[in-house]
């Protein structure tokens, strides 16, 4: 049994009590901010990733871990009980939990949430162990031109899954592609774009980009909408957990949203976000009775929870084995490994097991951290809910800027920080997602450097994308992919998944 | 639109490409240049968009491809002495330059469509809390290079505060105070960050007891 033996592996690194507390420490931080209305996970976790700085890789990897799930959760509390979406993946979470939160389940709710991710989590940590040594080996296979094609795949595909405009959308990955170019070609030493700014040589930094452009544009965002109205809930939390009638009426959901979000999980570009809709479609269409959907349905809630958190831990397969993240969050938590020294992709697994299997296990270990921690404490995030805005921005703000400055004690830093954070507002001003740019972003040099291999193996001819067996299946996929979006009946399903 | 409204768009659209185009033409003739050439280029590009706002029905389109052609441009323009190469050895300047042309045609794309499709106007900005936040992130480097983070915590938190018409003066300074021990705690001594939190780069702990604090 070899998956079990890694497996093994991974606890023996991931479990020292020490990794556990980091666990425990994140998970609670991701809840805590990711709780916070109109902060979903990717500010969350970009306002955290200073913390991790300080520890030794793994430490910092099971920390991150935590603070992902925590946010993640954190995020499906805030749906549940405020209606406000954190991001795309919530929205389907608001639809029926919100309801189940009017009429006095909101605890049900939230408790059935937590159990069927915990569910969904350790299928998706099993899932991990099986495709994840396979799929390496595969990567092994893979020259420049498939990586080139892959990234063009995973690309196309965030596309598909950004809300707005298509259009915008490729615009944003290419302007993240051209930011990642920024700073010292590692092929001829030849600086670009620093405009004589040393503090550019390295490459824009990532935490002024990601702080600026989600931590600070959320506070500023918020602010302008005022002491926005907030459908405050005041049930009271006696019956948090579930009954034995739900989770007869839930398990089924639990299962079928932990199956579906495993499977879209694993593609390029796919996640929490495509799974979640999925999910909830397919409740609906399974349901005796599907008009109890949006009257506060348990399987409504049940069956996307599940999805999104399956999903959001095989999203980590593609990052693992082939190095490149399939959407923006995974961006992120690439963002902090290479910043950590490590360059995720199949030579981790065989070079560092122990970071690799260690890392897989702190996942399981977040997920656990996330039901120990937080169906006792739910009434504790309750209470954070009703905190004024005007207590809490101030000491976002402030953990954003410490954040940043604390990587490196340079003033300019912050300046950097400002700069991104008034280009994020002007985007969000025009409906320009700024997600998939970080995407683009750190796939960048990637990118250039692939392509620039496949030519030199080419002699310049683009036709070796083509000629390759792997790279031209991607290709071909891609051209699907482009078309689909092209095709008006699949434009409009798709503007109606994001209206729901 | 009012006709009044259209013509001064033009005149203004007229003014700014003749201005660049002028600096760049005496540049080229004579030498003398007034501004930097990448100035003029703006100027130029910043006119044409002028010109073309009576037009538009989709103003955020119109900014969003406003902004792709800035960066576009800014990358063409500060990329040109980058080696282009060719495409069996490509230089530095291949792929930036392959991508700024793509941002650049994406931009002109979205910028033709913003004058037929209807789109929701541009919401303006509020200024204060622009303002109030970008700043104290803006000088929150400088404090903290001088004073230290125990008071720059809470100069921030009431720069921040002031983010807000409803300023209460009490109130944030004692969110400010309570905020700045905490970090100082979390992020100093239980993180053991290597911020300074005190004036000149010091320790706060360095007034109390060593024995107190076991040399901290």
């Amino acid at each position: 049994m070899e998956v079990l033996s890694n497996l093994a592996t991974g606890f023996g690194a991931a479990g020292t009590l020490a990794n556990l507390g980091f666990a425990l420490i994140g998970c609670l931080l991701g809840t805590l901010i990711g709780v916070l209305p109109g902060i979903g996970p990717i500010p969350t976790i970009a306002i955290l990733l200073p913390i991790t700085y300080g520890l030794d890789p793994l430490s910092s990897l099971v920390m991150l871990a935590g603070i992902y799930y925590g946010a993640a959760y954190g995020g499906s509390t805030t749906s549940i009980l405020v209606n406000m979406p954190g991001e795309a993946s919530s929205i389907v979470t608001c639809i029926d939990g919100h309801q189940m939160a009017k009429q006095g389940r909101a605890g049900v709710a939230l408790g059935v949430s937590a159990l069927g991710s915990f569910f969904a989590g350790c299928v998706g940590t099993i899932f991990i162990c099986a495709f994840a040594p396979p799929l390496a080996a595969l990567a092994q296979q893979f020259n420049s031109p498939d990586y080139f094609s892959l990234m063009v795949l995973g690309l196309i595909t965030a596309v598909v899954l950004a809300h707005g405009s298509v259009v915008k959308a490729i615009a944003m990955i290419l302007v993240g592609l051209l930011f990642g170019l920024v700073g010292t070609d590692v092929n001829s030493g030849a600086t670009r774009f620093t405009f004589g700014a040393s503090i550019l040589w390295d490459g824009i930094d990532f935490l002024p980009l990601v702080i600026g452009m989600f931590g600070v544009v959320e506070i500023i965002r918020n602010l302008e909408q005022g002491e926005a109205h907030r459908d405050h809930i005041s049930t009271r939390f006696r019956d948090l957990w579930p009954k034995m009638s739900d989770f007869r009426d839930s398990w089924m959901a639990v299962v079928r949203g932990t199956a579906l979000g495993s499977l879209l999980g694993i593609l390029p570009g796919g996640g929490a976000v495509l799974s979640s809709f999925a999910s909830y479609t397919v409740e609906k269409k399974v349901a005796k009775d599907p008009s109890r959907f949006g009257k506060g349905a348990i399987e409504g809630v049940a069956g996307p929870e599940s999805a999104n958190n399956a999903a959001s831990m095989t999203s980590f397969i593609p990052l693992l084995t082939l190095g490149l993240p399939s959407n923006a969050i995974m961006a992120l938590m690439m963002g902090a490994m290479m910043i950590q020294g490590i360059q995720p992709g199949s030579a981790v697994m065989t070079s560092r097991p122990e970071l690799f299997w260690g890392m897989v296990a702190s996942m399981w270990i977040g997920n656990l951290m996330l039901v120990i921690i937080n169906l006792p404490m739910i009434g504790i995030w309750v209470k954070l809910l009703s905190l004024p805005y005007r207590f809490l921005y101030p000491a976002i703000l402030l953990f954003c800027v410490i954040g940043v400055y604390s990587t490196n004690n340079n003033a300019v830093m912050m300046l950097l920080t400002a700069g991104f954070a008034v280009f994020g507002y002007i985007l969000i001003r025009l409906d320009c997602e700024p997600a998939p740019m970080v995407l683009g972003f750190i796939l960048g040099p990637l990118m250039e450097e692939n392509l620039r291999r496949s030519l030199v193996l080419s002699r310049g001819d683009p036709i070796i994308f083509l000629q390759r067996p792997i790279s031209a299946v991607l290709l071909i996929l891609s051209a699907i992919v482009v078309a689909l979006i092209v095709l008006p009946a699949f434009r409009k399903t798709r503007e109606e998944a994001f209206q729901e | 639109m009012s006709r009044l409204a259209s013509r001064s768009e033009f005149i203004v659209a007229l003014v700014l490409v003749l201005l660049g185009a002028q600096n760049i033409f005496a540049a080229q003739a004579f030498g003398i240049a007034e501004f930097p050439r990448y100035v003029s280029w703006l100027l130029m590009i910043g006119g044409v968009y002028v010109g073309f706002i009576p037009f538009v029905r989709a103003p955020r389109d119109l900014g969003s491809s406003f902004v792709l052609v800035i960066i576009g441009a800014t990358a063409l323009y500060f990329g040109a002495e980058l080696t282009m190469g060719t495409a069996g050895r490509m230089g530095p300047g291949y792929f930036p330059r392959l991508l700024a042309w793509l941002i650049i045609a994406i931009g002109i794309f979205l910028g033709l469509m913003s004058l037929s499709n209807e789109g929701p106007p541009i919401s303006p900005p509020q200024f204060r809390p622009l303002v109030f936040v970008l700043g104290s992130i803006s000088i929150f480097g400088y404090l903290m290079d001088v004073i230290g983070l125990a008071v720059t915590a809470v100069v921030i938190v009431l720069i921040a505060a002031l983010a807000r018409p409803q300023f209460k003066m009490r109130e944030s300074l004692l969110l400010g105070i309570g905020l700045s021990i905490g970090t100082v705690l979390i992020f100093v001594y239980a993180l053991g960050q290597s911020l300074p939190d005190c004036p000149d780069g010091m320790r706060c702990t360095q007034w109390l007891p060593q024995k107190v604090w076991g040399g901290f």
